[in-house]
């Protein structure tokens, strides 16, 4: 079953000589518990296209479903609700809250919905992503490796439905890029999520259930490697 | 460092913005330095061009008791490479006077001869005609003109002698105060027949009880041509006994001489006055303290004491405000460019190439924008000298000396340099700040360098999930997690927020200043032009005291001859007075268009008051002297004023008294002042003076103090720092002046508005009206108080003028520094931001978070800013309370209310705008900005 949908996306930065079309009619549907690799070069939209798919970026024209609801007929409040709850963000550069230790930014989502903590999730999240002995940390005090894991622990605190990574590891060396693509696969395997990873790593791409290739705002390849 | 020079001018160039406000910055803290300064050395060069031409150029005088002394010491003085002009006055004699003549020229006309450059160093100067060239030729005071129509080219022959000391029996008197001149007062051991010189004043042709008298000897005819006449009497055209004559060459001008010298060289008051004593070692050396004040050799006024360290405070306030401005600027700029800095380090620039980098920034903003202030600064005193300058000529010089724009070098370098400090002080943290940079953590994307070492150990306790985004206090109440999110920012951040609170307080810093100046000043201004008239016109008048036609109080007749015509200061005397001016009062305000105000008669009395009666600091004065050594009393001279009974029942009324019991036949009863303003002039003083109520003498009468006052009679105004007594003018008939008749003022205002018409109408009513008097007119005189009040209003106005410029731009840079702080403290953090909305943050939770941290910040800079406030505040009463005691401090709470306002607005706009630009931005732009 189709969880999320994209119809004729179309993304326009600018306007005359300097516009830019950073999505051109692109259409979409990925199924509940896929684990996708989005691939491109520099520049082609795959990156756009994560963050209209996470709610992050309006559409120039175009729709996009999470379970069936159109995300964009939401007002932004509503909007900012949806991307608590429904998705989780994953980027490359990590984009934690310096002043907020580790505990406090996985568990930001949590408080901007105004409900309590879930511990044993919580509890569940640090040992799984290994950061059980750095909960009061700062990301200042951690490192890039340490400082993802947070990033994902945030994303996964309340169990979205998607969970969207704009190249989770580029910024990491190998050995902690093969952890955390372990931990993303694992959360998309134990928990169903469903993930869309951007990602210029060929293994990690092939490691994917669905591979879509954007190139120049379109997708050109979209291959299920495995079911 | 050429490649670092490249990257600086290019830095510069891509934020033009910023730099363009930086340079602003620069441009206004060197125009506002110049501005004051300039101001300040107009205002010298003004007093000192007025100086001149009232009272001439000279710096010292040696008074000598003979020509031949004058003349050696002037040898000496020639030969002196330090002195740069001499002058000499030497006396020649003294001229009988009539009667008539004594009322409006003096006791005597004394004749001098003078030579050197007098009208450049003493400022004689002929108004019409000219000096006289030769001897026998003379210049005169237009009173000759004016009263005895003397005309150019009258032969007129004086009886000349030389005043002579007489004293009562053989002793000495000594000490005697005999001298005051041009504020100058000597004194010295007076023999009998001693001769008295043109310093000396008159000491009467009778003996008055004091034991002295004078008389003229060898008088003889002296014939001379009037070739001119002067108008302004200046220090050296005055004398003890009246106005001068002056001539030149004359063979009888060998006694008392005064050498006037100018002089370079010296650095204060005491080096001029011991190059003049080296010079004449045997006479007394008076200094021209007043002009040497202007010339910046020393000075002991307090006005001018004021009036530099007011321009002390606000070239620190400026200072201090420009620091803020453009060390946020610079703060900012760096902090956006931490990353740069970073990359530079990592490719080998060193910490001080990347120091001398900033520096470069700041040196090329200052080359820019000192100049520019500079002209600024110089134009915009030009300007407001243009419109301000006729203004302040005409209240201070009537118009005769212009008071224009003084471009000191000294003062554009000055200016200059003060600027380039401010500029180095602002960027030199910055500086540092960005040769500091720790490679890695300016790479690194989290923000490290924003956390405190304070903050990582509060986030590393923060840990019990329980207890996660709980609590948070009144924030947590009223704000939801955005105000949980903004107490955590608060209470982890390294200095977010300060630069925002320190620009606040600031802001409230130098909008105090500039409300208190105007308060503080206003004050000085009104205490120095003295109160409210009681009316626009007034008419003033005297009889003289004494007059053929005056009965004597034991009911004799007058014969007419000096000495023996009687005085009308008798009580019977004072009835007349009182009768005739009672009538010409009720016909003055028959004048169409006159508006009765109230008339008074006054005049001064010798007081004896129980020392209980009066204050401490008063009997400590110099108001206050023990004459008759009366155990337990004091005597001194006081002010004595008898009100027209419609405006004293009023008077007291709103004292809370009942009048009927100030009318009561036979028995006196007063209300007395128990403070007035005074000056000594040094300082306009509030000084109390009557400390209870009682019985006291004045004169040879009883009087009653029944009640004291804090302010006098409308119709009355202020009389200095003496014992003031207000009584009806229907109890005068009880009294008696003891020494002069009383003064009349009658207060008028014109119901048509047109105060100088009214002044004429009145003049013209009162020829008719006097000419029935029933004894000689000293003088009468209608005075158009309205135009000297306007005088004092332009005053005012000229001194708000420059407060209100002041002002205007304390506020801009105050309000600009908020806006620039605020604004860019939440666009730095427009990354963070981003983070927050892409995972949730709504507009409703990011306005919260953003009011909660700025209402904190708000606190944090208002409290300081009003302590700083109180005591900027407190630093400028002081200053002016130098010239003006009595004044208490008090905070100018208007202003406070107006500082606090304006810079809440300043802060609301700034936040609104900083929260606009943030929400409008692309949230995934945000994201990847660096």
């Amino acid at each position: 079953m189709a969880i999320l949908e994209a119809e004729h996306l179309t993304k326009v930065y600018g306007s005359g000589a300097s516009q830019t079309v950073a999505l051109d009619d692109v259409t979409l549907s990925i199924e509940e518990g896929e684990f996708i690799a989005v691939i491109g070069s520099s520049g082609s939209g795959k990156s756009t296209l994560l963050h209209i798919l996470g709610g992050v970026d309006r559409p120039t024209s175009g729709t996009v479903r999470l379970n069936g609801a159109d995300v964009y007929a939401r007002s932004d409040d509503e909007l900012a609700v949806f991307r608590r709850r429904e998705v989780g963000l994953v980027y490359q550069f990590y984009n934690l809250v310096p002043v907020l230790n580790v505990v406090e930014n996985m568990t930001l989502p949590v408080a901007l919905d105004g409900r309590d903590v879930n511990q044993q999730r919580l509890a569940e999240l640090l040992s799984t992503l290994g950061l059980h002995r750095r909960e009061g940390h700062l990301p200042s005090q951690l490192s890039g490796g340490q400082q993802q894991r947070v990033a994902i622990g945030r994303a996964l605190m309340n169990a979205p439905s998607v969970v969207l990574a704009d190249e989770p590891t580029g910024n990491l060396d190998t050995k902690n890029s093969a952890e955390i693509m372990q931990l993303l696969r694992a959360s998309n395997q134990r928990s169903g999520q469903t993930m869309v990873v951007i990602t210029h790593d060929e293994k990690i791409a092939l490691a994917a259930d669905r591979i879509i290739a954007v190139e120049d705002g379109r997708i050109v390849r979209d291959e299920r490697i495995r079911r | 460092m050429k490649g670092l020079a490249n990257y600086t001018v290019k830095s510069l160039r891509v934020n033009r913005v910023r730099t363009l406000v930086t340079v602003a910055g620069v441009a206004l803290a060197a125009a506002l330095l110049t501005a004051v300064l300039t101001t300040y050395t107009s205002l010298t060069d003004f007093l000192y061009r007025e100086e001149v031409a009232v009272s001439g150029s000279w710096m010292a005088a040696a008074e000598c008791q003979s020509d031949q002394a004058a003349k050696a010491g002037q040898e000496r003085a020639d030969q002196d490479p330090v002195v740069t002009g001499t002058a000499r006055v030497s006396d020649v004699g003294f001229a009988e006077l009539t009667h008539a003549q004594q009322e409006k020229l003096g006791n005597y006309q004394a004749i001098v001869s003078a030579e050197g450059d007098i009208q450049q160093m003493l400022a004689m100067k002929a108004d019409e005609g000219r000096m006289p060239e030769r001897a026998g030729e003379i210049l005169l005071y237009r009173g000759w003109q004016t009263f005895e129509d003397v005309q150019l080219g009258d032969e007129m022959t004086f009886s000349v002698g030389s005043r002579e000391a007489v004293v009562n029996g053989e002793e000495a008197v000594e000490g005697a105060v005999y001298g005051h001149r041009g504020g100058a007062v000597t004194e010295s051991e007076i023999t009998p027949g001693k001769k008295l010189d043109s310093s000396v004043a008159y000491l009467g042709t009778e003996d008055d009880g004091s034991g002295l008298w004078e008389q003229l000897v060898d008088v003889h005819p002296r014939t001379y041509t009037v070739v001119g006449f002067y108008d302004r009497v200046g220090y050296a055209l005055s004398t003890g006994t009246g106005c001068i004559a002056v001539t030149v060459d004359d063979p009888e001008a060998t006694g008392f001489t005064e050498v006037y010298l100018t002089l370079n060289g010296a650095a204060d008051q005491g080096g001029v006055k011991e190059i003049a004593e080296g010079l004449f070692p045997e006479s007394t050396v008076v200094l021209h303290t007043s002009l040497l004040r202007y010339m910046g050799i020393g000075g002991d006024i307090s006005l001018w004491s004021t009036f530099l360290g007011i321009v002390g405070v606000l070239a620190a306030v400026i200072m201090l405000a420009c620091v803020s401005l453009i060390f946020n600027a610079f703060d900012i700029s760096v902090a956006e460019r931490i990353r740069q800095f970073g990359l530079l380090s990592s490719v080998g620039a060193s910490r001080g190439q990347l120091l001398r980098a900033v520096l470069l920034e700041a040196a090329i903003v200052a080359l820019i924008g000192i100049p520019a202030g500079l002209i600024v600064g110089i134009g915009g005193c030009a300007i407001t000298f243009a419109f301000v300058g006729p203004m302040i000529s005409e209240l201070a010089t009537g118009g005769i000396v212009p008071f224009t724009l003084d471009v000191n070098g000294f003062v554009v370098l000055l200016a200059a340099g003060l600027t380039l400090i401010t500029v180095v002080v602002s960027a030199w943290i910055p500086a540092k700040r960005a040769s500091r940079t720790n490679v890695m953590e300016s790479l690194q994307l989290a923000g490290s360098a924003r956390v405190s070492s304070r903050g990582k150990e509060r986030a590393a306790q923060a840990t019990d999930p329980k207890r996660l985004w709980k609590g948070g206090g009144w924030n947590g109440a009223v704000f939801g997690v955005g105000g949980r999110l903004a107490l955590t920012n608060r209470k982890r951040s390294r200095a977010r927020g300060r630069a925002a609170s320190v620009s606040l307080a600031l802001a409230i810093v130098l909008l105090m200043t500039a409300g208190s100046l105007n308060a503080f000043l206003g004050v000085l201004v009104g205490a120095v032009a003295g109160g409210e008239p009681a009316g626009e016109v007034a008419v003033v008048a005297q009889f003289f005291a004494s007059s053929k036609d005056a009965a004597s109080g034991d009911g004799s007749e007058g014969d007419g001859a000096s000495g023996s015509q009687a005085k009308l200061t008798s009580p019977q005397a004072l009835r007349e007075q009182v009768e005739f001016y009672g009538k010409a009062y009720e016909r003055f305000s028959q004048v169409p268009d006159a508006q009765a105000k109230g008339w008074m008669l006054s005049g001064d009395e010798p007081l004896t008051i129980p020392e209980a009666m009066v204050s401490d600091v008063f009997r400590e004065s110099k108001e206050a002297h023990s004459e008759q050594e009366v155990a337990g009393k004091v005597s001194c001279e006081g002010y004595v004023c008898f009100v027209s009974d419609d405006q004293f029942d009023a008077y007291v009324k709103g004292l809370g008294l009942d009048p009927a019991s100030f009318h009561q036949t036979g028995a006196l009863r007063a209300v007395g002042l128990s403070q007035n303003y005074g000056n000594d002039g040094r300082t306009y003083r509030l000084v109390e003076t009557l400390a209870s109520p009682g019985e006291i003498q004045a004169g040879e009468v009883p009087v009653e103090v029944a009640a004291l006052a804090d302010d006098a009679p409308a119709v009355s105004g202020q009389a200095g720092e003496r014992i003031s007594l207000f009584l009806p003018i229907s109890q005068a008939t009880s009294f008696s002046f003891a020494s002069m008749p009383p003064v009349f003022k009658a207060f008028f205002d014109p119901a048509d508005g047109d105060h100088a018409a009214l002044t004429e109408e009145l003049d013209e009513a009162g020829d008719e009206i006097f000419a029935e008097a029933p004894f000689d007119l000293s003088f009468i005189a209608y005075n158009d108080h309205q135009a000297q009040h306007d005088s004092t209003q332009m005053l005012a106005m000229v001194v708000n003028l420059f407060c209100l410029l002041f002002a205007v731009i304390l506020t801009l840079i105050a309000l600009a520094n908020v806006f620039n702080t605020v604004t860019n403290s939440l666009i730095l953090r427009r990354r963070e931001f981003a983070v927050m909305r892409s995972i949730g943050l709504s507009n409703r939770q990011f306005r919260s978070m953003i009011v909660d941290e700025c209402a904190h910040f708000g606190i944090a800079g208002l409290v300081p800013g009003l302590l700083i406030s109180v005591a900027v505040s407190w630093l400028l009463w002081a200053m002016v309370a130098q010239s003006l005691s009595g004044f208490g401090f008090m905070l100018p709470w208007g202003y406070v209310g107006i500082s606090v306002l304006l810079t809440a607005a300043a802060m609301t706009a700034s936040v609104a705008y900083g929260m606009r630009r943030c929400r409008a931005d692309n949230v995934v732009d945000a994201l990847r900005a660096e």
